[in-house]
Order: structure tokens, then C-alpha cells, then sequence
């Protein structure tokens, strides 16, 4: 059985706003197992950047449980959070806002080690900033040179060796290689690969392009406005799409393939507000089964086949 | 195993650390008016800087001869003398010591208190931002030479509570001016970056902030330097500032008012020397603004 | 003859742009020939520096100059050298005749001006109406766009990204273009988004027989919506073919890595297969051919000569110098 290095329950992040509570996440759960990778995808605003950052606890949790390795880090005092950044690290979507333009590539990737006073002396530091550039692929040539003065694969790359240099069990990328050109993220994506395969990673891998969290995922999350729709192994999600946000969601994917054309699930409406929204199904609004049942109660996660959980009261009509 | 390939087509080497701010300067060069600005300045600061070679203080920039008194421009002294027999163009180079230093450490204060000001609000907002910045803002309501002339009477007319008084008086807008771009870089990815790394507070201020904060801090101190010298004239002019018999080109130029038109002389090359002085700071802020603009960059 | 002449609406040849700075001449168009009917549909494929948007501004004659400059070639729109109209005359053609679809729907509207008013302005300068009546129009255009006509008094700000991106495609299409070049114009919008907008523009290509120049990175976009696919590579034109045989037989090196790079729903791949290296700096483009230094076929021929384009006949077209017979494939 695989063990859980991350399991998150009945997760809540509010915002305040001008007129009311926006609900980026709302009562979300999940877990993670170990060397596994969890894809969490879903449209712009659907919360899933907000849960990488809740959990990590770059944002405050408004309410919910976050364990890690068991524990739960909602409760962890300054030092202990100071730890816990050796544990779980991000890689961030945009490699040109994530580096400081003021600093080095050595000294971007040197800094957590000195933070963490993770090396001794000037030569140990020197030593370990290479090997971290070697792991990710970086010319040693590059040592002294800005950000700003690379293209955003080889930045990308500074951000991944900096996450590594704490050497942590768990990271959480957020739309690593939306910002990358196809040939660059394909490379960036084997890397990840790669590494996770080397120090026997965690990743949650937060991003909207569906290709991208199939070909690297284990198991993947579907968000919809702050709700957990769907949750299930990549493969079986492709192949048995249950929730209907996840059906219209797959159809839409542009395949770069003549061969076959799929029957598309064309989405009518607009995306219903986040704020301060009513009780029920969020999907309602577009959903087309959608029954006078689905805008009354939040429908609850229920496991349907081992491993595959879906939020829908309606599944059994539609079938 | 990780190995990558690199083409090395479009790559530039890095072989040594090369500074930001030499990458500002090599772009500022292009700019012939700021470089200009930049040649004057550095003149005027190797003149302050060997005044004493140039002329000395005593016998020609203080002692009094009136018997050569409002003599007009001569061989022997190139820009006349003024009410006193004294040389102006000796009174002039020793002036320039003054002005420089007002000027500098003025803005310094200002930059000190207001930048750390500024900063603290912007990286801590909420209430702290409120107080801080309300503060400022009543200070923003007494015009900055009233202010100035106010800490000046209170604490007595020297060269120290001049600067003080010069540079307490700006410090609102240097605060507001760095409260701005922390409030832009706060929200940046690499300042998160820096926090999932664990940096503290601390670190994220002076490591990642204050550097990226610099750029308009400088233009507005260069452009400051330029507003303190034009402070420490109208404060001397009036009698509150550098007092008699020190060279202040301020208190020469109210010193030759009542003799203008007689001996035009006594106030017009103090009265141009500010003048091209605070040109070329000008000039020189506008460069540096271009120059450090980001969006400029590649 | 004459009726394959009435048939072309766009013939591009030999076009080369330049951007000529301090830091050295970036050769963003290298000698590009694009020929488009009407009503087709081409899909300009290629990463970021291709050289995609600077072809997209050259056709518009919009490229910025300085640093900016046409330094050769021919653009035929229905017959006529758009490089040797005058500016008065492109002014005419611009937004009436041909009219573009930038990528940022969220700048590419005026925040000040109502959607109504800014499509009515398109119509009030290309078909002389009054202002009652450019309105009327523009009613009419956002319902074709599937937004309701009484909402032409809204500002942008009030509509959603797919919206906006809407009012962008109907301000395109008020005077009936006879070409539309679309600059990724869903890319900045979600799948299912994107999936209504891409649905949007094949019905109204097919209604209004619009031919289309579709700028994007995207394959699956492409598969979607074009006729022919034209894949560019350090401003040139790499492969072009029918939408069928560049994806059931691609034949230019760069082209497979496009394709082993994506990864695929269909199939399981347990590794991508990606080009390997970076695009090339446009300022010192590689000699011979540009694309040697990350081609995995590459001979030390390819470094010194530059491939001519081989027809391969049913118009596919593609500059290797396997296709030469000078290289081993």
C-alpha cells in the first residue's frame, strides 16, 4: 500500500473583497502519495493555484487540515514552517518574475542553502551550486550570469535547481511550463521526470493543459471554482470521464491529430461568480443535466470505483 | 542520468560577474546630454575637492580688501570681486564645497528616513501603511522651504541643521516614491520564491527589495541633489543659512543684490554657476531614468 | 487559367523583414512564400521568434519602422503588390479588406469606449454609415458572435475574457474582410473557452467564406480549424502542406520535433521526445541551413548550404536537403 505524504481535508481558502468572500477553494480534499504526482487542472480561477499555495502555507488556510508526513502543518510555529521549507518547495509558472533581476544564477540557486546554512564553507557552496546546475542542465558558463540575459527554458531551469537545493521530498508546480515554447517544455518536462525518478520526488503539478497533466501525472484533480469535481488516475479519468465538467472540459481539448474527431461538449454560459456564491452544485449554471436538485445542496465526493471520486449528485440520472 | 545538450548558438558567456550598474552606465552613455549633465558634475566635485589648491581659503576666499572692492572681470581676478574685495571666482570654487555637501548629505537623510519609511509601509501595509503614509502626507502640506525655515529658526542657523532641515524636509516624497515600488515588488514572484525558501523578513527586504527598489530612489536623488542646493541658496539668500563670511553662492548672490547695477558681476556668476549646476543634475537624473527604465532592457 | 487567377487571393513572395537595432539586425522574415485562396484557411505554425506576428504585420504593411524594415519581396492581394500601395490606400484596405485579431483580448479593446461604439467606428470609416446606423450594425455583429445586441452599450470591462475575445472577432469581421490574420487568438483563453471561440470562427469563416491566416503554437488549434499549415523556423518556411499530409506525413525534421514534443492523449509515451537545443538568436542565424545545429539528421553539408524548397508535389512543399537527395534521410 502507498504510503500518503500529503493528504489535505476540508480545505478552505476565502478572500475578502469589496463585497463579500470570494471562495477560491472551497471544502476541498485529496491526498498524495508518496513519488507520485497529482495533475490539478481546471480553468482560470477555479482555485487550483491558490490550494498549491494554501498548502505550502504561503497563503493562510481559512479552515481544513493540511498533514504532511502525518502532521499537520496549519499548526506549525514559525520555526517549525522554517523546517518545513526544507520539505516542500515550489516551482513557480512565470521564469521571468520568479528570479530576482538582481541576482546571479549562482547566487539565486546558493541562496537557499545559505538560508537553511545547509553548507559550511565558500568552496562547499561553490561545489554544491554546480552539481545543482549540472542536475538541472545548466552550462557551467552560466555561473555569473543574470536572468534577464537567458531565455525562459534555461530560467526555468534556475527555478527547478533552486527548489532542489533544500533537497525537499515535495514539490508543487505551479503551470511550470505554461510560459515555454512546445520544443523547451517538452525538455523541462522530461527533466522534471527525471528528477523525480533520481530523489524520489512528490509533485503536485498545478496547470490548465490537459496534455501536459496526462503525460505526467498519476493521478489528477479536476477544480471547478474552487471545488474538487473530480478526482481519479489519470488513465481511467481519460478514458471514464464521469463529472460533466470533466467530459466538456476533455472534449474541448484541441487534438493535434486529423485522424479522429470527437463529438465536442460544447459549455453554454458564463462561469458563475466565486463570491459569495449560493449553495450548490457551481457547475449548475452550465451544466447540461443540471436538475433543480443540483443548485440546493453542495453535492459531496463519493467514491465510485476504487480510486475515482466524483462530486456529482446526478450521476446516476445521466447514465 | 540528466544530461542535457546545449547549442551554444545563442548563448552569451558569462565569464565574470559583470555589475548592473555598469550595464546602466554603458546604456547611459549613449546619452550625449546626460553625459554632459555627468562631466559637470564631476568637475564641480574634483573643484570641491581641491578648492584649496585652486585658491586658498583664507588669504583670498574670507580676507576682506576693500580696497579692491566690485572690481568688474580682470586678469587677476577672472570673475571680479565683490562688496568686499573678495575674489568671486575663489568664494565661487569654495562654494562649491558647500553646495556639494549640502546637497549630499541633505538627500541622504532624506533618503535614509523616508526610504526606510516608505518601506516599511509598503512591505507591511495595513495600519502601519496608514499611519505612516497620513503622516506624510501632512507633512506634504507645509510647503518644504517653510518647513525647512521653521527647523532652521527653532534650531539655530548652522551647517548641520541646514542639511537637517533641508533634508527632513523631503523626506515624504522620498518615502513615498520607495512605498510604491515595494508595493509593486511585494506581490512579485521572486519575493514569494524567496518566502517558500524560507527567507525571513528580514532578509527579503534587504536582499530582494531594497536592490530592486534602488532605481527611482537614485533619479529622484540625483534630482534631489539639484532641489537641496537650490534650498541651501534661497535659505543663505535669506539669511538662515551658511553664515558670513563662508562662501555659499546663496549668500553671494543676496550679498551682490544691492550692487547690481553697478557691478552686475557680483550676482551674475554665482546666480549661472547655480544655474548650470542644477542643469546638470538634471540632466544627469534624466539619463539615469532612462537608463535603469526596465523596459528598455533587451 | 483565369480561373485559378480569380481564385488566389494572396501571394506572398520572396517577402523578407528585418528589424535593424544598435545591438545588430534581428532577420525576423527570410525570403517567405505564402499563397492563400479564398476562403481557405492557413495555419502559420512556429515558436516564439519565428517570425509568425512579424509576417502577420508585414501583410498589413504595420511592421514598426524603425527599427522595422521591408527590405524585399511581394505581397499580392487580389492581384495587386500591397508593398507598392500607397499609405492612404493600405490605410483603406486595413481593418475593410483585410483585418487582424491580436492575441490579448483584454488590450486590444478601448476601456473608454463602449463595445458598441467601437465596432460601429470600423463600420462608420470602411462603409460610410451614419453613426445610428454603424450601431445598428454593430447590434447586429454581436449577436453573430453570440453576444445579446443590447449589451452593445457595455464597456469591456464588463464582459469575460471569451467575450471580449468575441467583440475583438466581430469588430474583424464588420466589413466582411476577404482575409482575417488572427494572431493566437485564443491562446490568452481557457480550453472550453476556446473550444466556443474556435467554434465560433469556423461557422463564421464558412458563412462569410473568409480565407484566414491562423497564427499559433499550437497543432491541436491547427487540426481544428485550417485547410493547409505553413511551419516556419527562424523566419522561414520550413514545410507547408495540406492539413492532411503535414500530420499524416510530415517530412521536415523540424516538423517531427513539433509533433514529439507534444504529448499525445491518444497514445502513452512514457518520455517526450523533444527537439533538442534553443531557437536560434535571430540576430546570428546558424549558417546553411538554421535549423542544423538541433537537427537530429544534420550532415556537415547542412552547415554550408542552404536547402531550396522541393515540391513534393499536391503542395507540399518543404526546404531540407534530404528532399535534394543530398543528404541521407
Amino acid at each position: 500500500m502507498a504510503e500518503k505524504l500529503l493528504e489535505v481535508r476540508n480545505l478552505k481558502k476565502y478572500f475578502k473583497v469589496k463585497n463579500g468572500y470570494l471562495h477560491a477553494v472551497d471544502n476541498v480534499n485529496f491526498f498524495i502519495n508518496k513519488g507520485e504526482t497529482l495533475g490539478v487542472v481546471g480553468e482560470s480561477g477555479c482555485g487550483k493555484s491558490t490550494t498549491g499555495r494554501v498548502v505550502l502555507r504561503l497563503l493562510e488556510a481559512t479552515d481544513g487540515e493540511i498533514l504532511f508526513e502525518g502532521k499537520n502543518i496549519r499548526t506549525f510555529n514559525k520555526s517549525q514552517l522554517r523546517d518545513l521549507r526544507k520539505e516542500m518547495q515550489i516551482v513557480f509558472q512565470d521564469p521571468y518574475a520568479s528570479l530576482n533581476p538582481r541576482m546571479t544564477v549562482s547566487e539565486i540557486i546558493a541562496e537557499p542553502l545559505l538560508i537553511h546554512k545547509l553548507v559550511k564553507n565558500k568552496q562547499e557552496l561553490d561545489k554544491k551550486v554546480a552539481s545543482l546546475m549540472s542536475t538541472v542542465g545548466l552550462a557551467e558558463r552560466l555561473y555569473n550570469a543574470y536572468p534577464h540575459e537567458l531565455d525562459g527554458g534555461r530560467r526555468q531551469r534556475i527555478g527547478i535547481a533552486r527548489a532542489l537545493a533544500v533537497n525537499p521530498k515535495f514539490i508543487v508546480c505551479d503551470e511550470p511550463v505554461s510560459a515555454l515554447d512546445v520544443s523547451i517544455q517538452a525538455q523541462i518536462l522530461n527533466l522534471m521526470q527525471d528528477l523525480q525518478e533520481e530523489f524520489g520526488l512528490t509533485y503536485m503539478f498545478i496547470t490548465h493543459d490537459l496534455s501536459v497533466v496526462k503525460h505526467i501525472s498519476d493521478n489528477i484533480a479536476v477544480m471547478y471554482l474552487g471545488q474538487l469535481v473530480e478526482l481519479a488516475p489519470a488513465k481511467e479519468l481519460f478514458k471514464n470521464p464521469l463529472h460533466p465538467y470533466t467530459k466538456a472540459l476533455l472534449s474541448a481539448i484541441p487534438v493535434p491529430s486529423i485522424k479522429h474527431k470527437k463529438e465536442r461538449i460544447l459549455l453554454k454560459g458564463e462561469i458563475t461568480s466565486p463570491i459569495n456564491p449560493q449553495p450548490g452544485c457551481r457547475f449548475a449554471k452550465r451544466c447540461p443535466h443540471a436538475t433543480d436538485a443540483c443548485t440546493k445542496q453542495d453535492s459531496t465526493l463519493r467514491e465510485i470505483s476504487p480510486g475515482h471520486f466524483v462530486a456529482c449528485d446526478c450521476l446516476e440520472v445521466i447514465k | 542520468m540528466i544530461k542535457m545538450t546545449e547549442t551554444q548558438a545563442s548563448v552569451p558567456t558569462t565569464p565574470k560577474k559583470r555589475s548592473i550598474w555598469l550595464e546602466v552606465f554603458r546604456r547611459m552613455s549613449k546619452n550625449k546630454m546626460a553625459m554632459f549633465g555627468l562631466a559637470i558634475i564631476i568637475i564641480l566635485v574634483l573643484t570641491a575637492v581641491f578648492a584649496d589648491v585652486i585658491a586658498p581659503y583664507e588669504e583670498v576666499a574670507i580676507k576682506q580688501n576693500l580696497a579692491q572692492r566690485l572690481q568688474g572681470p580682470s586678469a587677476k581676478h577672472w570673475l571680479g570681486t565683490d562688496e568686499f574685495g573678495r575674489d568671486i571666482f575663489a568664494r565661487l570654487v569654495h562654494g562649491a564645497r558647500v553646495s556639494l555637501k549640502v546637497g549630499i548629505v541633505a538627500v541622504g537623510i532624506s533618503i535614509l528616513i523616508g526610504g526606510t519609511l516608505g518601506a516599511v509601509a509598503g512591505y507591511y501595509g495595513g495600519k502601519i501603511d496608514n499611519v505612516i503614509m497620513r503622516a506624510m502626507d501632512i507633512f506634504l502640506a507645509i510647503p518644504s522651504i517653510l518647513l525647512a525655515i521653521a527647523i532652521v529658526s527653532a534650531l539655530g542657523p548652522s551647517l548641520f541643521n541646514l542639511m537637517l532641515a533641508i533634508g527632513i524636509s523631503s523626506v515624504p516624497s522620498y518615502a513615498r516614491i520607495v512605498r510604491a515600488s515595494v508595493l509593486s515588488l511585494r506581490d512579485q514572484e521572486f519575493i514569494e520564491a524567496a518566502r517558500a525558501i524560507g527567507a525571513s523578513d528580514f532578509r527579503i527586504v534587504t536582499k530582494h527589495i531594497v536592490p530592486n527598489a534602488l532605481a527611482p530612489v537614485i533619479v529622484q536623488g540625483t534630482l534631489g541633489v539639484a532641489g537641496a542646493i537650490l534650498s541651501t541658496a534661497g535659505l543663505s539668500f535669506i539669511g538662515l543659512g551658511i553664515q558670513p563670511p563662508a562662501p555659499e553662492w546663496g549668500s553671494m548672490l543676496s550679498g551682490g543684490r544691492a550692487y547690481l547695477r553697478y557691478a552686475w558681476h557680483v550676482t551674475t556668476f554665482p546666480g549661472l554657476l547655480i544655474m548650470i549646476t542644477i542643469l546638470a543634475l538634471n540632466l544627469l537624473g534624466d539619463g539615469l531614468r532612462d537608463a535603469l527604465d526596465p523596459k528598455l532592457k533587451q | 487559367m483565369s480561373k485559378a487567377e480569380t481564385k488566389e487571393l494572396l501571394n506572398i513572395k520572396n517577402l523578407t523583414i528585418h528589424y535593424i537595432t544598435e545591438d545588430g539586425t534581428v532577420k525576423a522574415v527570410n525570403g517567405i512564400d505564402i499563397q492563400l485562396n479564398r476562403g481557405e484557411t492557413l495555419g502559420l505554425v512556429g515558436e516564439t521568434g519565428a517570425g509568425k506576428t512579424t509576417t502577420a504585420l508585414g501583410i498589413l504593411r504595420l511592421v514598426p519602422n524603425p527599427p522595422g524594415k521591408i527590405l524585399g519581396g511581394e505581397i499580392f492581394f487580389e492581384g495587386e503588390d500591397l508593398l507598392k500601395k500607397s499609405e492612404v490606400e493600405m490605410r483603406h484596405i486595413r481593418g475593410n479588406k483585410i483585418s487582424m485579431i491580436f492575441q490579448d483580448p483584454m488590450t486590444s479593446l478601448n476601456p473608454v469606449l463602449t463595445v458598441g461604439e467601437q465596432i460601429a467606428e470600423v463600420i462608420q470609416i470602411h462603409e460610410g454609415l451614419g453613426k445610428q446606423d454603424a450601431i445598428e450594425k454593430a447590434k447586429k455583429m454581436l449577436e453573430m458572435v453570440g453576444i445579446p445586441g443590447n449589451r452593445h452599450s457595455e464597456y469591456p470591462h464588463q464582459f469575460s475574457g471569451g467575450m471580449k475575445q468575441r467583440v475583438v472577432i466581430a469588430i474583424a469581421l464588420a466589413c466582411n474582410p476577404q482575409l482575417l490574420i488572427a494572431d493566437e487568438p485564443t491562446t490568452a483563453l481557457d480550453v472550453t473557452i476556446q473550444a466556443q471561440v474556435l467554434d465560433l470562427m469556423n461557422n463564421l469563416k464558412k458563412e462569410f467564406q473568409t480565407a484566414m491566416i491562423l497564427i499559433t503554437h499550437d497543432l491541436g488549434v491547427v487540426a481544428e480549424v485550417c485547410d493547409k499549415v505553413a511551419i516556419m523556423y527562424a523566419g522561414e518556411i520550413v514545410e507547408t502542406a495540406s492539413l492532411e499530409d503535414l500530420f499524416e506525413n510530415p517530412k521536415h525534421p523540424y516538423t517531427w520535433g513539433l509533433f514529439g514534443s507534444i504529448p499525445n492523449l491518444e497514445e502513452e509515451v512514457e518520455r517526450l521526445n523533444p527537439i533538442k537545443g534553443l531557437m536560434p538568436d535571430p540576430t546570428n542565424l546558424p549558417s546553411g541551413c538554421p535549423f542544423h545545429p538541433r537537427c537530429p539528421k544534420a550532415a556537415d553539408v547542412c552547415k554550408k548550404q542552404m536547402p531550396k524548397t522541393t515540391d513534393l508535389g499536391n503542395g507540399h512543399k518543404v526546404r531540407c536537403l534530404i528532399y535534394e537527395g543530398i543528404v541521407k534521410a
